[in-house]
């Protein structure tokens, strides 16, 4: 992973409505502890990554939205290798210690950004 | 005096209880009607001196309902005659070669009608069979032992024979662009499709008033539209029922929020309160800015909602729901932050954010 890998998330169809990418896509889960869930563009394409998140593990997602590592790391979202055993390309957006506030903030930029990039997979 | 005339059978789901649904006894109604015009026709033709068939004609004869048997649901329809005149006019026989000749005509191949059919009388299948869904047919028993079945697409043959449109139940939503007061219709623009004028109740006329030019508010119109061979609306030929659909975006979208249940997030997520989600709503459409543009309302997997625009600052409004307080947050030009909290529990909170809102998407924060 550097600076130019993209990060794949998956945007779940509700927050994205006809479409329309919004920041929750990039909000982390609670259950996550402040970590967001992406894959590592330079292990995994973006169709792979959709492939996989929504035929192996059977969630939702309605496209694939991906940011660079840089621009995580320079909205204060620092990009970290989190591989598990079945997805050694997972990794994620580390969020912790930040207020609500702060995240929302942040997730609004990375999806700026990643609305800025284009939509890198979507189903047919 | 009274005679079994003809009993239809009523095929499809509606009938499986063996009852008659009460709109389908208009398109039986329809049918006497044709019945009795036939039968004038017949009557002249066998009477070529004579302009007007005779006063008292048919006059006397009505098409009761007298029962609705099952398989699936049968309706007998009675010929009940009043009066002693039509029976020494002779009256009878003509229905009778009506009834033979209307199946006949329902039971002939496509292009291949009874010639001596009237075709201008095709128009009355307009009516006759307009009730029946998709899945639905009428059939009636042809006196060989034959079966003749309307069904809605045999229906819509009947009448493109002799007419450039046939008719079918519309509905219809779109926007009031203009309301023509002397003529009594509005000019509508469909969510799909090509403006259209459409009749107007004289009970619509102060709604039409109040919400033409806005379109963010919608009209639902039920009525009879009539339609080419591709099924292409032409007209709007009557309207039974108008309803304004305030906001119309905003309550669809309510509406979709309200139908989440726990674990719509792949099994997480919570679903948002709907009692307060309505209360959300009920504050929302019908009183949001129109000078501002429409959020996107998505829910969190806590069981709140997020506002969303894509407009310059990307400004946002996160809602609790169980505590009904929003803060509301956008970038400033300098790409500082501006952070804003409202009580909506308190109706001036709801006035301050409408407020906010209607600032902040017009125009980049100063």
């Amino acid at each position: 992973m550097n600076a130019e890998t993209l990060l794949h998330r998956q945007a779940h169809p509700k927050f994205a409505p006809g479409g329309q990418l919004t920041s929750q896509a990039f909000m982390p889960f609670p259950k996550d502890e402040g970590l967001l869930s992406v894959d590592d563009g330079d292990q995994i394409s973006a169709a792979e990554a959709f492939a996989y998140y929504t035929g192996v593990l059977g969630h939702q997602s309605c496209g694939v939205w991906s940011v660079s590592k840089a621009e995580a790391d320079g909205e204060s979202a620092q990009a970290i290798p989190t591989p598990e055993p079945d997805r050694p390309a997972h990794a994620s957006l580390d969020f912790r210690g930040k207020s609500e506030k702060e995240c929302r903030k942040i997730a609004k930029i990375l999806k700026i950004l990643a609305r800025a990039r284009g939509c890198q997979y979507s189903p047919a | 005096m009274k005679s079994a005339f003809v009993q239809p059978r009523f095929e499809g789901t509606r009938f499986s209880e063996h009852t008659l649904p009460l709109d389908v006894v208009k398109d039986l109604a329809a049918y006497e009607t044709l019945l009795v015009e036939l039968a004038k026709r017949l009557y002249l033709k066998d009477h070529p001196d004579r302009q007007r068939v005779p006063k008292g004609f048919a006059a006397d004869f009505h098409l009761h309902l007298e029962r609705v048997d099952d398989g699936s649901a049968r309706p007998l329809l009675s010929l009940v005659a009043t009066g002693a005149l039509a029976l020494g006019l002779g009256a009878g026989q003509y229905l009778e070669q009506a009834r033979e000749l209307i199946t006949a005509c329902i039971g002939a191949p496509e292009g291949q009608l009874p010639p001596e059919f009237p075709r201008e009388l095709l128009v009355h299948f307009n009516q006759i069979g307009r009730s029946l869904c998709p899945d639905e047919r009428m059939e009636i028993a042809a006196s060989e032992g034959q079966t003749a079945a309307l069904t809605p697409e045999r229906r819509k043959q009947l009448v493109l024979a002799a007419n450039s449109v046939y008719q079918r139940p519309i509905e219809l939503a779109g926007s009031i662009i203009e309301a023509h007061w002397e003529k009594s219709s509005l000019q509508l623009r469909p969510r799909y499709g090509q403006p259209i004028a459409v009749p107007m109740l004289e009970s619509f006329h102060a709604q039409a008033r109040a919400y033409g030019g806005r379109p963010r508010h919608q009209v639902l119109i039920k009525g009879i539209g009539a339609y080419d061979s591709w099924e292409n609306l032409v007209n709007v030929v009557s309207v039974e029922t108008m309803e304004v659909q305030l906001d119309y975006q905003l309550a669809n979208r309510f509406d979709e929020l309200r139908g989440l249940v726990d674990g719509w997030y792949d099994g997480l997520g919570r679903a948002p309160d709907r009692e307060r989600l309505d209360f959300i709503a009920s504050k929302m459409i019908g009183f949001y800015p129109e000078k501002a543009p429409l959020p996107i309302i998505v829910p969190t997997p806590e069981g709140n909602l997020l506002f969303e625009w894509n407009v310059a600052g990307e400004p946002s409004v996160d809602l609790d729901l169980s505590s009904l307080q929003a803060e509301a947050h956008a970038f400033k030009a300098d790409q500082s932050d501006m952070f804003t909290a409202f009580d909506l529990s308190q109706a001036d909170g709801w006035v301050k954010m409408f407020a906010l809102i209607t600032q902040i998407t017009g125009q980049s924060v100063a």
